[in-house]
């Protein structure tokens, strides 16, 4: 479970003071699919970089079930990371030199209990893309790769930031249903940042936020499914 | 406006400029400075050797008479007894010694047409004022072949009057007008000296090169007739109709041992050799350095350009045309490599006074100031600047050539390269961030190239630098060292026999032996002798072998691929005489064959002496009177000491300049894989890889590539630096190169700290890099 209590977030550019984040105090449950739903600029993407820790806080606390993340060292973060999260990128991040198994691989390589990268490849179906490099795959199988990579070290938490932000619509809910099942089928608990309104309904907990401030937490009580949510 | 953005995202990158920058000022910097340093002594040198007419080539001669020149010449004025030495002829009779001379001349001449020979007289002479050891040789001026050049001053017109040489009165402080004592008698010097067959101070085949210790000297033939030394003659030679093939077959001509040709002959044709592999290493030097430059600059200004695309995308949508996007880019860089050319050229310009300083050193030449010369310039600024301006503006062109949308969104890579494969199905079973590792570094051809090139030219450089330390000290101090006399005399021929001292021990040297047709020295020494013992490579007492066979040095074996049980077919005064090699000491200096003194003497005298000898190897000095020549062994070693001196300090600017170009290119080549894995490095670290693994994950592999690309070096280096060795052997110099398994260690000692250093700064680089870039726009 992550714990947020009161966590502000300023940026400073000079004299100039931006406040990213203010008093945002939100949980997330373990095995809960959330969504941050808000318009640009409205703090989604900061709240991510700070409960990920790919960024620090200016105050407030955050708890990864008794740890206090806000207290750790960038070494003992990097291996919170490590152990605990991974991350899916809406340019999808492939490493150009590797091909789609090695891709997979380097993920699996720092996972102390990694899933197998060929399994991961038939589940994302890129069983017959494996040997191929990011440049001769499409975006939707260059998104697969990125989704079977964040799974394959086995991590607790999933975040993906905008992860159908380059995809049309098919391709989108395809992701969209992958994700679903690393939820429903793996037990991850996937965060999912994003501004299309659709994917809140195939969420547990939907965050909105507007100016730095979670606005509204709202628990759907029906999950769609990703096929069925409404696009756009 | 342009031009200020340019400028600023130009000055973000000041250490890559920095090292683009070396890179750059080196290239122009090696050509100047050897041109110029070339140039600043082959103009001078070609006019003073075409006036005052350098031989075409030398004939050596036998410094005895020959059976046919006893048969027609009065034996009976001839010394009765010993060899008939030209020098002893002379002594007794000149005007016989001048007819028997014409006549040699005359017997050469109608053997061989369109020549025209010259007889070169000289004297060695050894004095210890101003200082120990110190020897001239002294040379009677000559009426056509080469002739006599005062430098400065005038020619000795009176008895009591000198000319030497320029860097000898430098080194040793003496200005015209002093005064120089030579065995007691004081001559006024009039003038600086140099003569066209000596461009280098090789008097004998001892290869001391020392111009602080070694002169020439001119003086009026009667003071050079007076002197008591020993007289040493040849034939100077010059074609009058162009170059053609010389003979010395026929009977007439059987005084002939060698005729040498002035472009092999070191003492006078070293100069043509040195400053042909200079003018071929300053432009080999420059080109591989150049390109080095313009590829670098290539990839700076690709790199630089991509990270600009977004920027250029959003100009070419606003409007701008190509050339008033591309020309601040252009300019600024253009200007940048003008600027660092010129710094080059002017450094090179300064450098190359140090440099023809450093020839003079060595050669005996004449010294002019160093003028500018428009090619030089040329050369050395605006063809590179040519280059780096071409292939700029291609790259720039070509960006520019993408549509605005194509440029707004990241690049992307098309294509995977062979070595990308090649490495990939190495590491079919390695885990992912191992193969990240190994592949990043070979993403790009060209970069790979260049790094392996830098580490090569490292390596060749470095280990050729360790394998020369030592080389003078192996040619010459080494050997004596090994010996356990302190003097050598050689005795008068024209007075009485003197008393031997009680510590000396005779030896007999014979320096006319053929071997091959190449002259090589014959030594005769006591199998039990204790002064001069002849050691081999493992440094055992090989002295008692001479007892079955002879012993040779080192350098014959090298030269003529000897060994130890072959047999040397000798010619020895005319007659073949068959030995067998029962050994090989470890001298570095001239083809010498020892004998038993007592065969050696019965050889040289049809079975009627087994006593001759022709000098003494003693621990105190004999005296000077009764010797025409004492040489201190102090003397010699004190000299090749300075040799020493000089090979150290070059060892020290080879290890320095390679390491500082493999530095630089290292630098650049690191500092851009950081720039361009900047979002693969926050992605690892966002997925949780440590500092310490990224920074193994980026920069270590071009660790094992170091280690790798040294390892294909080191075959290619030794290779090279064996074609070195055999190109000089050609000329009759042993480079006695020694291979040290130890250098090997400290190649990679030096190579490895350079690593170090040039990607301390990369590895800061990566631990600034933050994680939240991951989430921007991704560039790959």
């Amino acid at each position: 479970m992550i714990t947020m209590t009161d966590v502000g977030k300023v940026y400073k550019s000079g004299e100039v003071e931006t406040h990213a984040l203010k008093h945002v105090n939100v949980t997330i449950e373990d095995g809960e699919f959330v969504v941050i739903l808000g318009p640009s600029g409205s703090g989604k993407s900061t709240l991510l970089n700070v409960i990920s820790g790919l960024d620090t806080v200016s105050s407030g606390t955050i708890f990864f079930g008794s740890k206090e993340l806000t207290r750790l060292t960038m070494d003992e973060m990097t291996a919170f990371r490590r152990e605990h999260l991974g991350f899916i990128f809406q340019q999808y991040n492939l490493l150009q030199n590797l091909t789609a198994y090695e891709n997979v691989q380097i993920g699996a390589d720092i996972g102390r209990d990694p899933f197998d990268v060929d399994e991961l490849l038939a589940k994302v179906g890129l069983n017959e893309a494996r040997n191929k490099y990011p440049h001769q795959l499409s975006g939707g199988e260059q998104l697969r790769v990125s989704v079977a990579r964040s799974l394959a070290k086995n991590p607790d938490i999933i975040f993906c930031d905008e992860p159908t932000g380059s995809l049309d619509e098919g391709n989108s809910k395809k992701v969209l249903r992958l994700l679903q099942e690393l939820n429903e089928d793996f037990k991850k608990t996937v965060v999912v940042i994003t501004h299309n309104i659709g994917i809140a309904e195939m969420a547990d907990k939907v965050i909105l936020m507007n100016s730095g401030e979670i606005t509204e937490v709202r628990h759907n009580a029906v999950k769609k499914d990703a096929q069925d949510i409404r696009w756009g | 406006m342009l031009l200020k953005n340019v400028r600023r995202t130009l000055s973000k990158k000041w250490m890559q400029l920095t090292a683009i920058s070396i890179i750059v000022i080196l290239s122009s910097f090696i050509y100047t400075m050897m041109s110029y340093g070339i140039s600043g002594i082959e103009e001078p040198t070609e006019t003073f050797l075409e006036e005052y007419n350098q031989e075409d080539f030398a004939v050596e001669m036998m410094n005895q008479l020959t059976d046919r020149e006893i048969q027609i010449f009065d034996a009976e004025v001839l010394p009765a007894e010993g060899l008939f030495t030209l020098h002893s002829i002379k002594q007794a009779d000149e005007a016989l010694f001048y007819e028997l001379m014409e006549e040699r001349i005359e017997a050469f001449g109608e053997e061989n047409d369109g020549i025209r020979l010259e007889l070169r007289e000289m004297k060695e002479v050894h004095f210890d004022d101003p200082g120990a050891g110190h020897k001239a040789l002294v040379l009677k001026d000559a009426d056509a072949i080469n002739r006599s050049f005062i430098e400065e001053g005038r020619q000795p017109a009176e008895a009591d009057e000198i000319a030497l040489t320029k860097i000898y009165a430098e080194k040793n402080g003496l200005v015209i007008g002093d005064v120089f004592p030579v065995h007691g008698e004081e001559y006024t010097i009039t003038g600086f000296v140099l003569f066209p067959d000596y461009t280098l101070p090789m008097f004998d085949d001892s290869f001391t090169l020392d111009t602080g210790m070694q002169t020439l000297f001119l003086f009026t033939d009667e003071t050079y007739e007076a002197l008591s030394e020993t007289e040493q003659f040849r034939l100077a030679g010059a074609w009058t109709n162009g170059e053609t093939e010389l003979t010395a077959e026929r009977e007439e001509t059987n005084f002939v041992v060698q005729i040498i040709d002035t472009e092999t002959n070191f003492r006078s044709g070293g100069i043509y050799d040195e400053l042909s592999s200079s003018r071929i290493t300053a432009l080999g030097l420059s080109i591989f350095i150049a390109s080095i430059a313009v590829v670098i600059v290539s990839l700076m200004m690709h790199n630089l350009l991509q990270t600009e695309r977004g920027q250029i995308g959003i100009l070419k949508a606003l409007g701008y045309s190509r050339t008033k996007i591309a020309l601040p880019y252009f300019l600024s860089l253009m200007l940048l490599a003008f600027l660092m050319l010129l710094l080059g050229y002017i450094l090179g310009f300064f450098a190359a006074e140090p440099l023809k300083n450093l020839y003079l050193d060595f050669y005996l030449l004449p010294e002019e100031p160093i003028a500018q010369q428009p090619g030089v310039f040329a050369a050395a600024i605006l063809v590179p600047f040519f280059f780096f301006a071409a292939v700029s503006a291609l790259i720039i062109y070509r960006i520019l050539g993408e549509q605005p949308l194509e440029l707004l969104n990241p690049k992307e890579s098309h294509s995977v390269n062979f070595l990308t494969r090649l490495v990939s199905r190495m590491l079919r079973g390695a885990r992912g961030a191992v193969k990240f590792k190994y592949l990043h570094a070979v993403r790009s051809t060209g970069s790979f190239l260049i790094f392996f090139l830098g580490i090569l030219f490292a390596t060749i450089l470095i280990l050729f630098a360790f394998m020369m330390n030592g080389m003078m000290d192996r040619m010459t101090t080494e050997h004596l060292e090994k010996t356990d006399y302190q003097y050598e005399a050689y005795p008068d021929p024209l007075i009485e026999t003197p008393d031997i001292p009680e510590d000396a021990e005779r030896f007999l040297a014979y320096p006319y032996g053929s071997y091959e047709g190449e002259t090589v020295s014959l030594y005769g020494l006591e199998p039990d002798n204790t002064l001069h013992r002849l050691y081999d490579e493992s440094g055992e007492n090989i002295t008692r072998e001479i007892e079955d066979g002879v012993v040779i040095s080192e350098t014959m074996r090298m030269k003529f691929g000897l060994d130890i049980g072959g047999t040397l077919q000798l010619t020895v005064n005319q007659e073949e005489v068959e030995v067998t090699v029962q050994g090989v000491s470890e001298e570095y200096i001239s083809d010498k064959v020892y004998f038993d003194r007592e065969t050696l003497s019965l050889l040289l005298t049809d079975d009627q002496s087994e006593e001759l000898y022709s000098g003494i190897y003693s621990l105190s000095s004999p005296p000077d009177e009764d010797f025409a020549a004492v040489i201190s062994k102090e003397g010699l070693m004190e000299q090749n000491e300075s040799l020493e001196g000089y090979m150290t300090m070059m060892t020290n600017i080879m290890v320095a300049g390679s390491g500082m170009i493999a530095a630089s290119i290292l630098f650049v080549l690191t500092s851009f894989t950081v720039e361009k894995n900047y979002y693969a490095i926050s992605l690892l670290k966002v997925m949780g890889y440590s500092r310490r693994e990224v920074n193994g994950m980026i920069l270590n592999s071009y660790f094992v590539y170091t280690l790798l690309s040294y390892l294909i070096s080191i075959p290619i280096a030794l290779l090279l630096l064996r074609l070195i060795v055999v190109f000089f052997a050609d000329y009759g110099v042993i480079l006695p190169l020694r291979f040290e398994p130890l250098s090997l260690v400290i190649t990679l000692a030096v190579l490895l700290l350079i690593f170090f250093l040039s990607t301390y700064i990369s590895r800061r680089k990566i631990n600034r890099i933050s994680l939240q870039e991951v989430l921007k726009k991704y560039h790959e």
